[in-house]
């Protein structure tokens, strides 16, 4: 465990904190306030009031509520034709002060863009609890960067200071906090006995400078690996999207490489990779916010899903070469591929995928 | 939305001799509003990626001849729309036509047809066999083994792996 050192380099500090009335004296309240005392603050009695506006100026504004409605959800990737690995999310948060090109936010979240940190970690804890209480032979993997960033907010919210322990405590979950931040000033100053990774998503510079606006560089991110392997952490890597961009190879082989060099075999849990993929809604938002986007202009073509990928020889190419980088410098890591057709993952691995639960079971011993 | 509609609001930002030259295409082929936002969309990616304005894309000569060939303007719209696809995808169109080439390779006649999967994507071809009597079929399948055993059907299911 390290001290608390505050060397993060991407802190997205709000234009203005909104608290729904009745949640002002919560934990997490309190320490959004003293962690951004120059943000105005204001109570709002009605955040559905919120719901419309603009994407982008959405995202420069926190809202801190109660949640409504379950939190723990099935990964949505197991959908029709798609290969699963029986992935568990858990929602604290809706939207992301970043703002990456692809991100399906801005489609999903199109009718409700608020940037929504929920106060109420508790409760969605204890759906939880109930769930890995009930199923005690089962091992759980559970990840919170489904609908936010998992800690792009952290800075502020400190709510990895509720989740670490409550995982370090569990022998049958294993967390995932799913990143493209170097916020990990509050993970490195606690202990997760092995039942939490950290995961980076990750593109070379190049594909970052095109596609990932406001996110941290990528050698930030690879220091902040080092810092929570230093503090005791797993590491996971998700090279997803995959981002073709002139040198994409070159860019993905020395990326590879630089990972092997922050993070020692042993604390590497996983590597994933995954194709760019774009609803045709997702297209026509990013079409119009950013119509000049070379990320549109690549040749996709719809899939079993409906989603937009590269053509499947292009991205089985992709895939391959990324392979073939992973086995010369990350051989001990296991690599799986995110909603891919099982045709591809034979293409890809020579095999078929494991059935579900026997990849979310490989994937959940590491 | 309607023709008139896309054409306002996607071209607004272009360069007026742009504009006049989709609008010469538009009034020549008349394409549906689905057609034409598809044809927008190429052209604005071709933008994207290439650094190539639409007017200068619009300006290809191939995309001219079918302009001024005979024919339907749906007949015409479809070989045009074929040719401005090819544009906005160079490696996919390409490998189409590779893959079109060696079908042509494995000429087994009338009674086989191989049909790669719509966009390659699958990875899967469809081999339809038609014969009337076990003889006929007994010769097609003779013929798809002396093209099995000459390599050409693994070179298709080549071009169909990786690009």
């Amino acid at each position: 465990m390290q001290a608390r050192d505050a060397t993060t380099t991407v802190v997205i500090l709000p234009e203005e904190i909104l608290i729904e009335r009745g949640c002002e004296e919560t934990a997490m309240v309190r320490r959004c306030r003293d962690r951004a005392p120059g943000v105005p603050v204001r109570i709002v009695d009605d955040r559905d009031a919120l719901r419309d506006g603009d994407f982008a100026a959405a995202k420069r504004r926190l809202v801190l509520a109660r949640r409504r409605g379950t939190a723990l959800e099935h990964c949505p990737a197991g959908t029709r034709g798609m290969a699963c690995c029986n992935y568990l999310v858990l929602t604290f948060a809706s939207n992301c002060p970043m703002d990456c090109r692809y991100c399906f936010l801005q489609e999903y979240l199109a009718d409700n863009p608020a940037l929504t940190a929920y106060v109420d970690p508790e409760t969605a804890l204890a759906e939880v609890g109930d769930l890995l209480d009930r199923h005690p032979e089962r091992q759980f993997r559970i990840g919170t960067g489904e609908l936010a960033d998992s800690l792009a907010l952290d800075p502020l919210t400190g709510l990895s200071l509720d989740l670490v322990p409550f995982f370090a405590a569990r022998r049958n979950a294993l967390l995932e906090l799913k990143t493209k931040t170097d916020a990990v000033d509050d993970l490195v100053t606690m202990d997760p006995r092995e039942r939490v990774v950290v995961s980076w998503s990750l593109a070379p510079e190049a594909a970052v400078a095109i596609a990932e606006h406001g996110t941290a560089s990528v050698a930030a991110r690879l220091g902040a690996m080092r810092r929570v392997v230093a503090a005791g952490y797993k590491v996971g890597v998700h090279f997803d999207p995959l981002l073709e961009h002139a040198g994409w190879e070159e860019g993905y082989r020395d990326l590879v490489h630089a990972v092997a060099s922050a993070v020692p075999p042993s604390r590497l849990a996983w590597v994933s990779m995954g194709a760019l993929r774009l609803s045709p809604a997702l297209r026509t938002v990013m079409r119009a916010r950013f119509p000049s986007t070379p990320l549109l202009a690549g040749e996709q073509v719809p899939g079993v899903d409906g989603k937009w990928r590269d053509f499947q020889p292009l991205r089985v190419r992709m895939y391959r070469t990324i392979r073939r980088f992973v086995a010369e410098a990350l051989p001990e890591g296991p690599l799986y591929l995110c909603m891919e057709t099982p045709d591809v993952w034979e293409r890809v691995f020579g095999a078929p995928p494991a059935r579900e639960q026997a990849l979310g079971a490989m994937l959940a011993a590491r | 939305m309607t023709r008139d509609d896309l054409l306002a609001v996607r071209t607004a930002m272009w360069a007026a001799d742009a504009r006049a030259a989709l609008a010469v295409v538009v009034d020549a082929l008349k394409p549906s509003p689905r057609h034409l936002a598809d044809i927008l969309d190429w052209l604005d990616d071709i933008t994207a990626r290439d650094g190539i304005a639409p007017r200068t894309t619009l300006g290809d000569p191939e995309l001219h001849r079918i302009l001024a060939s005979g024919g339907s303007a749906p007949e015409r719209l479809k070989r045009w729309k074929e040719r401005l696809r090819r544009l906005r995808y160079p490696r996919l169109a390409a490998r189409e036509r590779a893959i079109g080439a060696q079908l042509r390779a494995i000429d087994c006649g009338p009674s086989v047809t191989i049909t790669p999967p719509p966009a390659l994507e699958g990875g899967t071809a469809t081999v339809t066999i038609r014969a009337r009597s076990a003889a006929e079929l007994a010769t097609v399948l003779e013929r798809l083994r002396e093209h099995l055993d000459r390599g050409d059907i693994a070179r298709l299911f080549d071009l169909l792996d990786e690009a």
